[in-house]
């Protein structure tokens, strides 16, 4: 007996150390295939990972108000942001989606209004504010939003001025919260007022009466493109390149190429020119994946205090793209483009086309030395009420700067220009000035 | 306690020890068969895709090409030699037309004849496939081949005119050289399979629809994008036909599929067409032209106005 039970424990002994090898070898597989997955992709040395809501900021937050004699909103960075911050807080609640025939609520006295730069899907409003999971919020777009105050129906609305369709929401502790805001544009300090003109469809366009017209001189430093090759081409080691007539440098693997000239790159992948109507995203899907795309390998290069700012989402049955402008202290820099615009065409759920400025602006040289001729507001709404835009749609005007050649002897530097830039049909151009009677432009701008 | 009495202890441990071992084991197992999609997947491919069986399993490798226009003016007094009975014009260098001065009868249905005329009468015919015959404006499509044929490279290609009478009249030719330097040591790509090629065709591009039937696999190469010096680099590429009327091309290195060519063969003529217009951008060398001819110049419009009424043919059927 006492020999059968000695061989029984021997065995079961045994066959538990075998069942532990088993299961710890199974265990060790499972952890080289994890290793495998997480092998880290190329990434842009110096990039940054921005969210969603990053890159999503407005180009005017301004407050109306009975006791105020224009429109007011912030010129101080440090206020504005203040401001945003405490206003991307709101909790909302209660969205539902309505159709307004005409723009009633510009007829309310008091009333605070943030104007983006683009039509966003209303999905954004998840990543903008506190808003739960669970919350239903209505397909649309929207490019305002205004918060109305003491008005019996509505609280906050999402507006997009290209449609009559309106998202509504309520906020939670909507009187405290507005009375935070309005505290904000009562600084004594910080604020500009801003001028009002009525766009196309009746729209409020808002044009700050205090500009600056300082010249900005800025050192710079070049991305390294070979890094551009090893993640864009799936084997860069076969990549062949040659030189164009203009001094560009053209690069291809046989279905891929990149040009690679002083400013940007441009790659395409050509095996993914056609959209399948199977894989069409929504505008937030779009939005989302080519955001997470550029994440991943810190597409996003620039130096604080610049940024990148959404500033289209382009849905066609031929192409869909998401393309972002350089910023700085919160101004967009419009042009030039290939400079100034990070642009992803996003075919099929992936890479189609990709743009990239080669420049990464750095440290701020030779303060106060130029000031540009800039227009004041007035001047502005005189222009565009002028012959130059008669029967041009205009949605937006916004002040920002451009790229500028600095003049010789100023060294390894860009230069950024104020400039009056006008939304129409085809985004933002500069604004186009009268020609003078002396027979010049009156003042040195005109479309690049 | 009793050494017997601490053994049944044991034994009674490493019972449950055991038992729970077995578990946490079985239990593994069947999460790793639960994460196994690509067998249901490819029961999905066999189920409604015919033809699989006759895909080769064989295992293939092929080479990256870097390749560059082929210079005809370089290969003089050769070409001269070739074109036995034959007018011909070089434009830049790059693209060749030939009439030929006696119209030579032909059978484009049968295909191994074909060749073998093409391989005797036209230049460096035997470096070309049959691609196409349409018969309706009367032209015959060949691809350059590397051993596999180069698909749909306007750089690499033989159009033949034939007149109503199945004569092949005249042609114009492009063709690929691979550079020097890469000669020697190709770099030689191991290839994904055939089914792997069907299946990607069907899984990721949606490009194969149910009862579709795989009626024939070929190697070739392809290539999207040029250099500005002309060089190009040409990927192993499977050719996939379905149902023997309808051609998908997939990458045999990287796997993904290549855009549909519709309009390649009316793209690429009318291209090599106006190669013939005069430009000051254009340098013309002349090659056995009849003495007849007051100026050699005149050949250009001999040759151009037929192509150009291919064209307007070629367009006309497509429209229809």
């Amino acid at each position: 007996m006492e020999q059968l039970k000695s061989i029984i424990l021997i065995s079961l002994i045994t066959s538990s150390l075998l069942l532990t090898y088993a299961l710890w070898s199974n265990q060790s597989d499972y952890q080289v295939n994890r290793e495998e997955e997480a092998l880290i992709d190329a990434e842009l040395r110096g990039g940054e990972r921005l969210n969603k809501s990053e890159v999503i900021t407005p180009t005017h937050m301004i407050a109306r108000h009975s006791d105020f004699p224009s429109p007011i909103g912030f010129n101080d960075e440090a206020l504005s942001t203040d401001f945003y911050q405490r206003f991307r807080a709101l909790s909302l609640y209660n969205f539902s989606v309505l159709t307004f025939s005409n723009n009633w609520f510009q007829e309310v006295e008091n009333r605070i209004e943030i104007v983006f730069q683009t039509e966003l899907p209303s999905y954004v409003i998840y990543d903008l504010f506190d808003v739960d999971q669970e919350t239903y919020v209505p397909e649309a777009g929207f490019n305002r939003i205004i918060v109305l105050e003491d008005h019996d129906v509505y609280q906050v609305l999402f507006k997009n001025d290209q449609t009559d369709t309106v998202i509504a929401a309520n906020a939670q502790n909507f009187d405290q919260n507005y009375q935070t805001f309005m505290n904000l544009f009562n600084q004594e300090e910080g604020l500009r007022s801003y001028q009002v003109f009525e766009g196309s469809r009746g729209t409020e366009i808002y044009l700050p009466e205090e500009t600056t017209k300082q010249v900005l001189l800025f050192s710079y430093t070049d991305l390294d493109t070979d890094a551009f090759q090893n993640l864009l081409f799936s084997n860069p080691a076969i990549v062949r390149s040659a030189y164009t007539i203009g001094g560009d440098t053209n690069l291809i693997d046989g279905t891929r190429e990149m040009v690679i000239d002083s400013k940007h790159i441009q790659f395409t992948n050509l095996t993914n020119e056609q959209k399948e109507v199977e894989r069409e995203l929504t505008a937030y899907q779009l939005f989302d994946q080519v955001q997470s795309y550029l994440n991943a390998h810190l597409g996003f290069t620039f130096s604080e205090p610049f940024g990148y700012r959404l500033n289209q989402i382009q849905q066609t049955s031929l192409q869909s793209e998401v393309s972002y402008h350089l910023t700085y202290r919160n101004t967009p820099i419009f042009y030039e483009q290939e400079l100034a615009e990070i642009a992803v065409h996003w075919h099929n759920q992936s890479l189609y086309q990709y743009k990239h400025p080669l420049i990464v602006l750095l440290d701020q040289r030779g303060v106060g030395q130029t000031l540009t001729e800039l227009p004041t507001a007035e001047e502005v709404i005189e222009i565009l009420q002028g012959p130059n835009y008669q029967g041009t749609a205009i949605y937006d005007v916004v002040l920002g700067y451009r790229f500028t050649e600095p003049s010789t002897g100023q060294g390894q530097v860009y230069a950024l220009t104020p400039t009056w830039y006008v939304r129409g049909i085809h985004g933002f151009t500069p604004l186009v000035e009268p020609v003078d009677e002396e027979g010049g432009v009156s003042r040195a701008m005109g479309p690049n | 306690m009793q050494w017997g009495q601490i053994k049944a202890l044991f034994i009674i441990c490493f019972l449950v020890l055991n038992v729970f071992l077995i578990k946490q084991l079985v239990d593994r197992q069947e999460e790793e068969l639960s994460f196994i999609p690509e067998a249901s997947k490819e029961e999905e491919l066999e189920l409604n895709i015919n033809g699989l069986e006759s895909l080769s399993t064989e295992s293939f490798t092929a080479p990256l090409l870097y390749v560059e226009n082929f210079n005809y003016n370089e290969v003089e007094p050769a070409l001269s030699a070739t074109l036995v009975n034959q007018e011909a014009i070089v434009v830049n260098d790059f693209h060749l037309y030939s009439r030929f001065t006696a119209p030579i009868p032909i059978d484009p249905t049968d295909t191994e004849n074909l060749q073998t005329l093409v391989n005797e009468h036209v230049f460096r015919g035997q470096t070309y496939q049959f691609f196409d015959y349409l018969e309706g404006p009367g032209l015959l499509v060949f691809f350059q081949q590397y051993e596999y044929p180069i698909f749909y490279n306007p750089n690499a290609v033989l159009f033949i005119q034939l007149n109503d009478q199945m004569e092949m009249t005249q042609y114009t030719q492009t063709r690929l050289d691979q550079i020097e330097e890469d000669e020697e040591e190709p770099q030689e790509q191991t290839l994904i399979q055939q089914y792997d090629a069907v299946y990607r065709l069907y899984h990721n591009s949606s490009a194969l629809e149910t009862n579709d039937t795989i009626t024939d696999v070929q190697l070739g190469f392809h290539n999207l994008a040029s250099l500005p010096n002309g060089e190009q680099l040409l990927n192993p590429t499977w050719q996939i036909e379905v149902n023997e009327n309808e051609d998908y091309y997939v990458n045999a290195v990287e796997g993904h599929d290549y855009p549909r060519q519709t309009d390649f063969i009316a793209d690429t003529l009318e291209q090599l067409i106006d190669q013939l217009n005069m430009s000051s951008t254009r340098a013309f060398s002349y090659y056995n032209i009849d003495e007849d001819r007051e100026e050699d110049s005149e050949i250009i419009s001999v040759i151009r106005q037929p192509f150009v009424a291919l064209y307007q043919k070629l367009a006309e059927v497509e429209s229809e």
